[in-house]
């Protein structure tokens, strides 16, 4: 869920839009941190650019957090 | 080309750590944090695999950080060895102690006994006594190589003497 406002870049604002109540997003705007997505879960978190290199790569790295967690999540669960 | 794969640094970055990353080169990447662990999550433009890796080690450094693993999927169970070669788990066990078969298995590579085994060097061995074509992709095989050698720079020691066997 995204209780943060909009990012600059449209395509990273798209990821963090589509996120489930799993993860948390949060803006710091400190130094190249426009925020920050957490695993709801464990808690890891990673931060997101203001100034990516390639937005529409940073908005795919989002969804590996996502995949990933939610595959470690999952394994655990068992 | 871009090249996606997760690297483990040695210790988990502060905040402020997290700038000094994005500034040695990773505003392409997304650093991660949590547990007392640091990794980075990778989308590099490169030529080619290797290049990348190599110049996702050389950021890290640059940013005061070692890169000291690659997320490893080439450790498997020989359950797992067997369900991509297509026999049962009895038979690759048998394959694997050296019961069976023509022996030279690749050996165990951590756990106790047998239990995780290299993926790409089994697949290697199946293909040489059995002509089973089971493909590991370069990438999978770079990946691994890679992982390997940033494992063993991680322990510490000169690595000088050893590197006749990278040849």
């Amino acid at each position: 869920m995204v209780s943060a406002g909009r990012h600059p870049k449209n395509a990273i604002n798209a990821a963090l839009t589509s996120l489930s109540d799993d993860f948390e997003v949060e803006e710091v705007h400190k130094g190249h941190r426009w925020g920050l997505v957490r695993c709801a879960v464990c808690g890891e978190t990673a931060p997101v650019w203001s100034t990516p290199r390639v937005p529409e790569h940073n908005a795919r790295l989002i969804e590996r957090f996502v995949d990933r967690h939610r595959r470690q999540h999952a394994t655990e669960g068992e | 080309m871009l090249n996606e794969f997760t690297v483990y640094l040695d210790r988990q970055p502060t905040d402020d750590e997290l700038d000094l990353l994005y500034e040695a080169g990773f505003d392409d990447s997304m650093p991660t944090t949590g547990g007392g662990r640091g990794l980075i999550q990778v989308a590099r433009e490169a030529d080619t695999l290797a290049e990348a890796i190599v110049s996702v080690v050389a950021d890290a450094e640059r940013a005061g950080f070692r890169v000291v693993a690659i997320e490893d999927e080439d450790l498997v169970s020989l359950r797992t060895v067997a369900e991509r070669v297509g026999r049962s788990y009895e038979s690759v066990r048998k394959l694997a102690t050296g019961q069976r078969g023509p022996g030279g298995f690749p050996p165990p590579a951590a756990g106790d006994g047998w239990s995780l085994v290299s993926w790409t060097a089994a697949a290697a061995w199946f293909g040489e006594h059995y002509g089973l074509e089971v493909s590991t992709s370069d990438r999978d095989r770079v990946l691994a190589a890679a992982d390997h050698l940033l494992r063993a720079r991680a322990l510490g020691i000169d690595l000088h003497p050893l590197a006749p066997l990278a040849a």
